[in-house]
């Protein structure tokens, strides 16, 4: 199965940057125990760690929205190289905006 | 040494070394995107970004990935030791860095396909030095931040 490049990388940052501006729950790892969960156990487990949940659930869109992509080649639907190369712009600009974003979010660390 | 500690040790040093194999291809590519000068010029740096960029996009891929796997295995174990001791030092700003990379790195994991797509569109010359360039900026700080928190407290 093929999928375009431009379009996951677009589904995953878009998903990677709203889950973590927006604070949506994802599944978490405490490395304490070892145990995985969607809900928060930091009271009898200790540290949680989303990392790992932010990026699964992100690749997950990327595959998504990817696969979506390649649904108008399915159909035979002619896609211009420069809307592919616009796509993949956007998708650049993107992941410059979602590392501002990260680091805005990160400013109590640098005050 | 514990078994547990050694493993840690040997995955970190086997992080860092691979990193640096991915920072030399990256690096190289980077230098190769910008090249401005005549192919026929001799130095250093001309004869550096002679290089045939596209070589080394499935290295830079693959290299990624490992270098990613392996610095995500040890993440834990930076997360219950490392990063407390840092926070009792005070040095909070180091620990944002640390975040910091981790949010940069999980990013430049998103871009890796349209990277991938980029080397292989041959009109997408300005996309590839961009993408090329932007991993390669955030390899490099992600490197530096690593190696800054690794001698500050290593695992």
């Amino acid at each position: 199965m093929r999928l375009s490049g431009p379009a996951f990388s677009i589904g995953f940052t878009l998903c990677y940057v709203l889950t973590l501006a927006l604070e949506l729950p994802v599944l978490g790892y405490y490395p304490l125990t070892g145990d995985w969960s969607f809900q928060d156990h930091s009271a009898q487990a200790g540290t949680a760690m989303h990392w790992y949940g932010l990026i699964f659930t992100a690749l997950l869109a990327g595959l998504l929205v990817s696969t979506i992509g390649m649904l108008p080649r399915r159909s035979s639907i002619p896609v211009s190289n420069k809307l592919e190369q616009q796509l993949a712009g956007l998708g650049l600009v993107l992941s410059w905006l979602g590392m501002i974003v990260c680091a805005s979010s990160l400013s109590q660390y640098f005050v | 040494m514990t078994s547990f500690a050694l493993t840690h040790w040997s995955l970190l040093l086997l992080h860092g070394l691979v990193s640096v194999a991915l920072l030399g291809a990256v690096s190289h590519q980077t230098f190769g995107c910008w090249r401005t000068t005549s192919p026929a010029r001799t130095g250093f740096l001309s004869r550096y970004a002679l290089a045939e960029g596209a070589i080394f996009t499935y290295p830079v891929v693959v290299l990624f990935l490992a270098t990613f796997t392996l610095g995500a295995l040890i993440y834990p174990e930076y997360r219950l030791g490392a990063r407390y001791a840092i926070e009792e030092m005070r040095l909070l700003g180091i620990v944002g860095l640390f975040e910091l990379k981790e949010h940069c790195l999980a990013l430049c994991l998103g871009l890796l396909p349209l990277y991938v797509w980029a080397w292989r569109h041959s009109a997408a010359q300005k996309i590839r030095a961009l993408s090329t360039t932007t991993l390669a900026g955030a390899l490099w700080f992600s490197f530096l931040v690593g190696h800054l928190v690794n001698n500050v407290r290593g695992l």
